[in-house]
């Protein structure tokens, strides 16, 4: 089994505790890394990617001092080795120019506001990380716990 | 990961082991080297489809190579050249081994993807089962019926898997409206993957293992298009409706209306209308090789050609072709090859003494056999392992005769191996239903294990009534 | 004839009678709407205000004449001879006349007398012109300043309006957390187990060790059998080292969830009174904003408002080298504690924000009370880029801020909100900036 991870970006330790224990759903399937900064972020997204996993899905808050998270995406974005990562903007302090620049310039593929709900939360990764799985071409059995149904279905329609 | 790793080791040391062992550890008469190195490659074909260490198609692929290394005509010089023709057995025509990706039996499934692809394409699959699913109104006993024999009906031409995701897709948003509590959402649930498991049965394009059968149905046995469905579809329907009353009388639906809505109209488009026409063609031709003499086979080509001239699939689309699955039929058949080829099988065969045993017992035995390993892995993999096999049984042991021969075996294993719905692994249709998570693996292997003894013996029955009317 | 137009030759030709001089005394009426005026005034020292009287607002000033300005320009070309305003002196002043009554009889002085009045008719056009541009510009300012501090009114009332409401829900959690931790505090010490009951002391603490360290300590957990992956990561969130809990986890891999669930629990509580203490003091800052009501003591400890304000700051001075120095011989002073408690807050929050924009390398904050015979004096220092001079004038303006997205407003309407406060308590700020070194130092005056 390929190993994907969930990779949470925020400046606020408390804001990082209580996002990865909304994750722990996910940990049976994907490893979760937690990071303080966009420095700090990038350093383990590109081990992850020298170990030869996936960074399957980023999800970073906006604010944060010396680089945001918007400069985090549009590096991202821009780098064909984290082509297929899906993106998350968890912030309640992004204005409008920022987001509209997270989705222009970046492809941002979810905006999620703060205080963010664990339900609505849960929803959204099930199916960007089934995207994600899809789009890599992985078996998708091994992470069917925690894929999307109508994703799934939707895509496995199109095969033969 | 380390019990992968385990996994790997097992599946490579052990078939080593049997290549390095002296000839005479076998105790067989007049065992050849080549016979041996099929055993080892057998082997590890066995241990990498069960335990899956590496995905099931690659197996497939690996077979292909290490026979094209290990025991053909253009394999490595070093091993090849024997030091006495006699102890060494023949070598197998690499070409023959090469045909294996394009044999005629990968062709027609590549047809029946085309078809598949098409009909998904440009909507044909969901129009059609909108205006099937009408006439069974909103008493949620007819709709599931209704579902049933859809699914069955498409799971007959697409794969097992596509057919269970479209049609899953349509019933999910509709098991939000059920009754709290009410134990119809697992009858529901479970009928889709339930009716395509069965509904594979009843073309021979309907699942991988019918096309691996075919490889054995050659010569004197060999079976149309037609008559498999003429065998089959009896088979099917009667298993169909005693899997519809079993998940009525589990899970009795308290609901008292169920609608499923399918969006859409029918596409009116010159492309479409080819579709439409080709797909109507290509089943009309299949069924009718007795009048126009093309077999099954060659006609399979009618839809590949037509769709690609048309651009009705075009470059993107040939990416979506479950190559995996081709390759792994593909494996299957070169596996049957080298045993039938290098002599194994019959001497095999002639070794043990199956001819004391009664044919009803190998019959009984094979069939269970088959059943059981489908349920823990892939339903073609265990056709490809069991059934040169059987085949090898069926053409040697005389007292089959009677019941119908290698045709009559060949068949029930292959059917067996459909029988197999049990667990959530069983089949990827099973997978995708457990996923919708309104059922316990508990609610799945209930009524899993009855269909498929009911099943079993219905396959007996199939088999004791077409051997009576002389269709062997 | 243009040299004779001038100014001068129309003050020496007709305003040297000294005959016709005036003194007129501070507040004295000099025209008054209701009485004739034939006459024209040269103000030659004081000087005056002409009033127009209004129903509604009462009397207000349409224009203003002083030293060698002209007075009675309309009554005395009007058919009626009355004055629309009411002038008055607002100064001892004096006044030459020109009585129209004299009359011209010679074409030469006729002459004399026309030249006489178009000099003082474009005179007059002019003050008029410049004294309406003026009254204009000074309305438009005095509107301007009237609009901004409604604004600033507006929203520090509405501020405090949610500050309030803000207020009483965060107490209420507020104090229902600290209920909840001293019944989960009594749960744990009745647990028989020592290392646990240290473990959820730990978690107290809060995560101390960065994510970067965590993933080192990682690896060691990695090396251990029978861990799954959310395990590994929560006990490497923890910062026990590997070697201090292995044994007990080679023995029981399921250990592992105790530890972390107790960890957990521990570092929840911590969690929960950061964001407490953060919410209260958001709360509290707005609240100043608009609310001049304070709690004054005649009996402050200066150091022990900036230790209040250190620790809900303990979150952000983790990221830099922070050292506080306390004089602890301050004497206690009157004071508002509330308040003092933003000010400390305010400039160390700004000075490491400041920091950490920037980058700066080896970032160091200091926060040091001592006193003189006068004054108790506080410096905050950062080893920050500093002040730029150009906008060193404007940091203590209220919608002043340095920050590149407007939303973090703790920075921007924080100096403001010092130079208030530190102005309510008679005590002065002053900042030293260059780069490397920022110093804000408070001298608040001992009182006696």
């Amino acid at each position: 089994m390929d190993k994907l991870y969930i990779i949470c970006v925020d400046d606020q330790r408390e804001v990082l505790n209580a996002l990865t224990e909304d994750l722990e759903v996910f940990e049976n399937h994907v490893k979760i890394e937690e990071c303080e900064s966009v420095k700090e972020a990038w350093d383990v997204m590109e081990e992850v990617d020298n170990e030869g996993d996936y960074v399957a899905l980023l999800i970073t808050d906006q604010v944060m001092p010396n680089n945001t998270g918007v400069d985090l995406l549009k590096k991202l974005s821009a780098d064909i080795r984290f082509g297929a990562t899906k993106t998350i903007l968890l912030t309640g302090q992004a204005t409008h120019k920022d987001t509209i620049e997270a989705i222009n310039s970046a492809h941002l593929n979810h905006y999620i506001e703060k205080p963010w709900k664990k339900d609505d939360l849960h929803a959204t990764i099930k199916t960007l990380i089934t995207q994600f799985v899809l789009d890599k071409g992985l078996e998708y059995q091994s992470y069917m716990d925690i894929l999307d149904q109508s994703v799934l279905l939707n895509n496995l329609r199109k095969t033969t | 990961m380390t019990s992968q790793r385990i996994k790997l080791l097992i599946s490579i040391l052990l078939p080593v082991t049997v290549l390095l062992l002296p000839i005479s550890a076998f105790q067989i008469e007049g065992l050849t080297i080549v016979e041996q190195r099929v055993i080892a490659i057998f082997l590890m074909a066995a241990l990498f489809w069960i335990l899956e260490p590496i995905p099931i198609y690659a197996t497939s692929l690996l077979i292909i190579f290490l026979e094209l290394i290990m025991v053909s005509t253009k394999g490595l010089k070093f091993i090849i050249t024997p030091d006495s023709p006699e102890e060494f057995g023949t070598l197998i025509s690499y070409k023959d081994i090469m045909h294996t990706f394009a044999s005629p039996i990968i062709i027609l499934f590549l047809g029946g993807f085309f078809l598949a692809m098409a009909a998904t394409k440009y909507r044909l699959d969901q129009n059609l089962a909108k205006v099937l699913l009408k006439p069974f109104g909103e008493n949620p006993k007819w709709v599931m019926l209704g579902l049933m024999i859809i699914t069955a009906l498409f799971s007959m031409f697409m794969s097992n898997t596509a057919t269970t995701a479209m049609m899953l897709s349509i019933l999910v948003p509709v098991l939000a409206v059920f009754l709290p509590g009410d134990k119809g959402k697992v009858a529901f649930t479970l009928a889709v993957p339930f009716a395509a498991n069965v509904g594979g049965i009843g073309t021979p394009i309907g699942t991988p293992p019918n096309a691996v059968a075919l490889k054995y149905l050659t010569g004197p046995d060999y079976i149309s298009f037609g008559s498999w469905m003429a065998m089959a579809l009896p088979y099917v329907i009667v298993l169909l409706l005693f899997a519809w009353g079993l998940l009525l009388l589990f899970y009795p639906i308290s609901t008292p209306k169920i609608k499923l809505t399918i969006t859409g109209s029918w596409l009116k488009n010159r492309k479409a209308y080819i579709v439409y026409a080709t797909f109507g063609l290509t089943i009309l031709l299949w069924l009718t090789d007795f009048i126009h003499g093309m077999n099954s086979y060659t006609v399979a080509m009618v839809p590949v050609a037509v769709f690609s001239a048309f651009g009705i699939i075009n470059k993107n689309d040939l990416k979506n072709i479950s190559w995996d699955v081709l390759w792994l039929v593909s494996g299957g058949i070169a596996l049957g090859l080298a045993l039938e080829a290098s002599g194994l099988a019959e001497r095999l065969v002639n070794t043990i003494p199956f001819g004391t045993f009664s044919p009803l017992i190998i019959i009984v035995s094979v069939t269970v056999i088959a059943m059981l390993m489908a349920n823990f892995m892939s339903h073609t993999a265990t056709s490809n392992l069991i059934l040169p096999l059987v085949a090898a049984l069926g053409t040697s042991i005389m007292s089959l005769g009677p019941l119908g021969g290698n045709k009559m075996i060949v068949l029930a294993t292959t059917i067996s191996c459909s029988m197999s719905m049990a667990l959530p692994i069983s089949t990827p249709p099973n997978a995708l239903a457990f996923a919708t998570g309104t059922l316990e693996t508990k609610q799945m292997a209930k009524p899993g294990v009855i269909i498929a003894i009911v099943g079993l013996i219905l396959n007996y029955a199939l088999m004791y009534v077409l051997d009576i009317i002389g269709f062997f | 004839m243009e040299d004779k137009v001038s100014f001068n030759w129309v003050k020496q030709e007709f305003f040297s009678d000294e005959n016709k001089k005036l003194y007129v005394k501070k507040g004295e009426v000099l025209l008054d709407p209701q009485h004739k005026n034939t006459r024209l005034f040269l103000v030659t020292k004081g000087k005056f205000l002409g009033y127009l009287s209004d129903a509604e607002i009462g009397n207000y000033p349409v224009f203003e004449a002083s030293e060698n300005k002209f007075i009675g320009v309309y009554s005395y070309f009007s058919d009626d001879h009355y004055s629309y305003s009411k002038v008055v002196a607002v100064e001892d002043s004096e006044v030459y006349y020109y009585d129209k009554v004299r009359e011209a009889h010679t074409p030469e002085e006729m002459q004399r007398l026309s030249q006489f009045h178009i000099s003082i008719v474009v005179n007059e056009l002019y003050a008029r012109q410049y004294f309406a541009k003026k009254m204009a510009q000074e309305r438009h300012n005095d509107s301007q300043r009237l609009l901004k501090a409604e604004k600033m009114s507006t929203l520090g009332q509405m501020a405090a309006g949610v500050a309030h409401e803000l207020n009483n829900s965060i107490g209420v959690i507020d104090g229902s957390m600290g209920r909840l931790a001293e019944f989960i505090n009594k749960c744990v010490d009745s647990h028989g187990d020592h290392h646990l009951r240290d473990v959820f002391e730990t978690g107290k603490k809060g995560q101390e060790i960065s994510s970067e360290e965590a993933r080192t300590i990682r690896k060691q957990y990695e090396k251990i059998k029978g861990l799954t992956d959310g395990q590994i990561r929560k006990l490497s969130k923890t910062g026990i080292p590997a070697n201090e809990v292995i044994k007990t986890l080679q023995k029981d891999p399921s250990a592992a969830d105790r530890i972390n669930e107790f960890w957990e629990m521990g570092c929840t509580l911590h969690d929960m009174e950061i964001a407490a203490n953060h919410s209260t003091h958001v709360v509290r800052s707005v609240k100043q904003l608009g609310v001049t009501e304070h709690q004054w003591s005649k009996d402050v400890s200066i150091n022990h408002t900036i230790s209040e304000a250190m620790v809900i700051l303990k979150n952000l001075t983790k990221r830099v080298k922070t050292t506080v120095f306390l004089d602890e011989y301050i004497p206690n002073t009157e004071a508002c504690p509330g308040q003092l408690v933003q000010v400390w807050i305010n400039l160390v929050k700004n000075g490491i924000e400041s920091m950490l924009s920037s980058q700066t390398e080896d970032p160091q904050i200091r926060i040091a009370s001592g006193h003189d015979a006068k004054n108790i004096i506080i410096t905050v220092t950062d080893n920050g880029p500093g002040i730029p001079e150009d906008i060193k004038q404007r940091i203590f303006e209220p919608s002043f801020t340095t920050k590149v997205d407007g939303l973090n407003f703790g920075l921007g309407l924080g100096l403001a909100v010092v130079q208030r406060i530190v102005t309510e308590h008679d005590a002065v700020i002053e900042v030293n900036s260059e780069p490397g070194h920022t110093e804000f130092t408070v001298k608040i005056p001992l009182i006696s």
